[in-house]
């Protein structure tokens, strides 16, 4: 890659800022809150490790959907980017808490059912990897 | 007719978040986990929604709630109940709780409201604290000296324990030795 004895050249700030996220309409952040304070409107997905993540921090269902939904009446939510056309929208955004909880950030993907009524949600939690990329930004209303 | 029984059908089945299709169908499956003080676990029989289309399967509020009674008694962990039956023997806030016992105000609230899953040497800590109430006074005597002044030893009445152990006191032997 490098001729032998050649320096390299480190140039700062050389990668693009990456670019943040779409925000999410503030319709559909009120029903993700909505399905996420109703016990019969919220689901994990079984198939991520969702599940498994709240039994590591010790954390109850009901409790982090709780927490969740916190969390999404002061803090913005934002588009996921689909990796094919056919896939359903999905949201993201990172549950932090605070210092002095024992809990890490938790990176949480939301899919929004349209389809029947009243609107469900399907919740998969992922260790924050993408932390650094989605801020947290207080929603003015 | 028709139309209107479609519709029932429609509105009592959970369509598909994935496939949109399909609608979720209930199962009974095994739920495998790991917990740092269990290690790794299998819940069996946890009731979870399949997809009887593309097979996408969900974990709603029955499978999650019997997840949590199972890892609660795994782990021997302290009910909401038990914790509130603590404050109000002692007639404690939370607030006077958290700086008698040293955990954060806001875990005791989370762990009262069952937000959260208290370990099992705080479930053990506080469940001595409710059942001896000698260790609670020195607990609180360790750490508020000051409740002393305001509790003298000499005003305060034997509670019944110590009443028994008095009464079992046999004050004249060691007189005649």
């Amino acid at each position: 890659m490098f001729a032998l004895g050649a320096k390299r050249h480190y140039i700062p700030f050389s990668r693009p800022m990456p670019t943040l996220p779409r925000k999410a309409p503030a319709t559909i952040r009120r029903q993700i809150i909505e399905a996420l304070r109703d016990p019969a409107r919220r689901f994990l997905d079984q198939n991520s490790s969702s599940r498994n993540h709240l039994d590591r921090w010790d954390l109850r269902a009901d409790g982090f959907f709780a927490d969740l939904a916190d969390g999404l009446a002061s803090d913005l939510l934002f588009l996921k980017p689909k990796n094919q056309a056919n896939q359903p929208q999905r949201y993201q955004c990172v549950l932090a808490y605070s210092e002095n909880d024992p809990y890490p950030a938790l990176d949480i993907h939301v899919t929004l059912s349209p389809k029947g009524q009243p609107p469900r949600v399907m919740i998969a939690v992922h260790e924050s990897d993408t932390v650094q990329t989605l801020p947290r930004i207080y929603v003015d209303s | 007719m028709k139309t209107a029984k479609k519709l029932k059908v429609r509105t009592e089945s959970i369509p598909c978040f994935e496939c949109e299709g399909g609608s979720l169908q209930p199962v009974s499956q095994d739920h495998q986990t790991h917990h740092p003080k269990l290690g790794n676990l299998t819940i069996p029989a946890v009731p979870m929604l399949r997809c009887d289309s593309c097979g996408t399967t969900v974990i709603g509020e029955d499978g999650n709630s019997r997840i949590d009674a199972f890892l609660d008694k795994a782990l021997n962990v302290i009910s909401p109940a038990e914790i509130q039956a603590f404050l109000d023997k002692y007639k404690l806030t939370q607030k006077r709780a958290a700086e008698l016992t040293g955990y954060g105000e806001k875990n005791i609230s989370r762990w009262l409201t069952g937000r959260a899953r208290p370990s099992e040497s705080v479930s053990n800590f506080l469940r001595v604290l409710l059942s001896e109430s000698s260790a609670f006074e020195r607990l609180k005597m360790k750490n508020f000296p000051d409740a002393l002044k305001a509790y003298p030893a000499e005003a305060r009445q034997p509670d019944v324990e110590e009443k028994e152990i008095l009464k079992l006191v046999d004050y004249p032997a060691p007189v005649k030795i």
